[in-house]
């Protein structure tokens, strides 16, 4: 009885949702919010507006900059709750009985793992990835590794430092562009040439913050729901 | 009106469903992830437009006809949020667990402290 009940009701909202999908007008989707964005001004002769190659990161960091700072703090709180909740919990996940062959591959595949991600978050005004991607890349290994035998357990106190320490500076450049320009996340350094590692101001810098910060997170998140307690 | 949105609408109905009938908890969060998942697809679905190109400037510094940056902004920190979510709802289940010694909820109705 119940179950046909839920079935209707998700029935209804899906016949509602394709109704209001199918009623949006075309217009709607054809002057975009985004339009404007996509057509910035680039070039660094005149005022440019804004440098980043990829769009997304321009929209992420750029337009949106105190959003991502909101979003990174939501992350933060996320880490923290799973910290307290497993605070007493004994039982927990162990992988320490690995084979010779996982232990010795983790080793030879986690420092090109670290690498990659370090390129993803680096080069995230210029090419597809970023720092959420690329600090996802950092976290793996930290699972990986951890998969291995225990390779990461007395690393914790590392990862916390990191966390809190590119949160940080990522609030200090926002409140340094505060000083500077008159505008909490002001764009303050020179934006230079588009399509070059070092273009488009603060966001590279953030972005490489925010890579180190979600890297770290989420190997500590990893730790605590594993069996990285060494304390 | 695509494919695309089409199983996004779909995956959100088969989400609900799951999160109506189902009693365990760990069934509830599986059901959560999957709404999760169709509403991320919904967004970039909006976004898209028909031969699109990936929306990065390449040295013409123009693109024409790119796919819709906005919403794929937003799935993208979605996405991270909904990593930190997942792992904080599966502590509380753990927590839950040990507290009470049942992951169902009908038979869990928070008299048994």
């Amino acid at each position: 009885m119940k179950k046909l009940l839920a079935l209707i009701i998700s029935l209804a909202l899906f016949i509602f949702l394709f109704q209001l999908v199918m009623e949006t007008p075309s217009k709607l989707l054809s002057e975009r919010v985004s339009s404007r964005y996509v057509q910035k001004n680039v070039l660094s002769s005149g005022e440019a507006e804004e440098t980043s190659a990829n769009l997304v990161t321009s929209v992420v960091l750029s337009y949106r900059g105190l959003d991502t700072l909101g979003e990174v703090t939501v992350l933060f709180a996320a880490a923290t709750g799973v910290a307290f909740f497993m605070k007493n919990v004994k039982e927990r996940l162990n992988f320490l009985f690995s084979s010779f062959i996982v232990q010795t591959g983790a080793r030879v595949v986690s420092p090109l793992l670290v690498t990659l991600g370090i390129y993803i978050f680096i080069h995230g005004h210029l090419t597809p990835g970023g720092g959420f991607q690329g600090g996802t890349t950092i976290a793996i290994t930290t699972l990986l590794l951890y998969v291995a035998g225990g390779l990461v357990e007395r690393k914790r106190t590392v990862f916390r430092t990191l966390e809190g320490l590119s949160g940080s500076v990522y609030v200090l450049i926002g409140l340094m562009g505060l000083a500077v320009g008159g505008a909490f996340l002001y764009n303050f350094l020179p934006l230079g040439k588009i399509g070059e590692l070092f273009s488009s101001g603060i966001v590279p810098v953030i972005y490489v913050l925010i890579g180190i910060k979600v890297g770290s997170e989420l190997s500590n998140l990893v730790l605590h729901t594993t069996g990285g307690d060494n304390s | 009106m695509n494919l695309y949105t089409f199983t996004s609408l779909l995956l959100i109905a088969i989400g609900v469903y799951g999160l109506l009938s189902q009693r365990h908890l760990f069934k509830m969060l599986v059901s959560l992830s999957v709404l999760e998942l169709g509403v991320n697809i919904l967004l970039v679905s909006i976004g898209y437009s028909k031969d699109g190109v990936a929306p990065i400037l390449t040295p013409p510094e123009q693109i024409i006809n790119p796919v819709d940056p906005l919403p794929q902004a937003l799935v993208l920190t979605a996405i991270v949020i909904g990593v930190g979510t997942t792992a904080l709802m599966s502590a509380i289940i753990v927590k839950i667990y040990k507290r009470t010694g049942t992951l169902d909820l009908s038979s869990n109705r928070g008299e048994d402290e």
